[in-house]
């Protein structure tokens, strides 16, 4: 249920940068969220339609892309995707490993005019 | 490019900077509704309350029950009704910390709203998050909830009093979380039953001091 919190801010920030673009209408919001935040797209895409209502975003599409999990092994540099996997390097078993990509929650861009 | 909940990232470093200037170490306790986090909150108030200074923001959708079973202590407690909200967030903790004297406290629990997914998303200024996980939930959850596992400095594994009587498979449960988490302690309680509070408490004295 944390979509719709996430909704709410993300129109915070939409309706802000549209102002500032002087847009009179959002017609795309392109968002980016990492398979780490557990986000259920169906509930994210129902919120995004609940909030988007009586805004210049009535009409606008949302576009989610999902990032997957990337870890770096500090060991042996190696790089590696994982789904549901173990957080351990597949090369070197090294478990000391930094999260590259997988917590994203961006607001890549919105199109308007 | 904007994070989402950025706002959110930036009122958790000003508490987490309010916190420090006081020397105050602020827990950001995790579980499901029902895993035991007060009843590990009222054992851990009773084993430190001659050792340190401990506060607590009791996070709750509607009421102050919790609240109300840790008031035998004198400490201070602040109530956060989410009214309905799944998590806590990082303004809601800014706002109680404004109704605690920060001075008086060496240590600072928050129960967060009892959910596995919503409150990992939300940074609160924490030192560190701990994950509560009752038996009677099941062996599977790390594997299900990774994100709050992989977050967490250390899972309180609660109710293993309850183990003879239920299927609980603790060695896949500590091989997942090894997977998930490799150097995370886990520590096994049962608060009802007063036992395992020491190793915890230990433990979190342990990171007091760190």
């Amino acid at each position: 249920m944390h979509e719709l919190a996430m909704v709410q801010n993300m129109f915070r920030i939409i309706l802000e940068v549209a102002d500032q673009n002087q847009l009179q209408k959002i017609t795309r919001v392109n968002f980016e969220v990492g398979k780490m935040q557990q986000i259920v797209p169906e509930y994210f895409e129902f919120a995004f339609e609940a909030t988007k209502e009586n805004t210049i975003a009535s009409e606008a599409q949302l576009s989610l892309s999902f990032i997957p999990i990337t870890l770096k092994c500090k060991a042996c540099n190696h790089e590696f995707t994982i789904a549901d996997g173990a957080f351990i390097c597949p090369k070197c078993q090294e478990t000391d490993l930094e999260l590259i990509s997988g917590n994203e929650l961006l607001i890549k861009s919105i199109e308007g005019d | 490019m904007r994070n989402v909940l950025d706002r959110n990232q930036d009122k958790a470093e000003d508490n987490r900077k309010i916190l420090k200037e006081h020397n105050v170490k602020m827990i950001n306790m995790i579980s499901s509704p029902g895993a035991g986090k007060t009843t590990l909150l009222e054992r851990s108030c009773e084993y430190l309350q001659d050792k340190v200074n401990v506060g607590v923001i009791e996070g709750d959708a509607y009421t102050d029950r919790d609240a109300k079973r840790l008031e035998r202590f004198d400490i201070p407690i602040v109530q956060i009704n989410t009214e309905g909200s799944c998590h806590l967030d990082s303004n809601s903790v800014a706002k109680a910390l404004e109704n605690i004297d920060l001075g008086s406290v060496d240590v600072l629990f928050v129960e967060n709203v009892g959910n596995l997914i919503c409150p990992t998303a939300f940074d609160l200024g924490e030192d560190f998050v701990v994950a509560v996980l009752s038996t009677t939930e099941g062996h599977d959850k790390p594997a299900k909830y990774p994100m709050l596992f992989r977050k967490a400095k250390a899972t309180i594994l609660n109710k293993t009093d309850l183990l003879p009587y239920i299927n609980f498979d603790l060695p896949g449960f500590e091989k997942d979380l090894k997977d998930i988490n490799p150097h995370m302690p886990i520590i096994q309680t049962s608060a009802t039953q007063a036992s395992g509070i020491d190793q915890w408490n230990l433990w979190l004295m342990g990171e007091l001091k760190g």
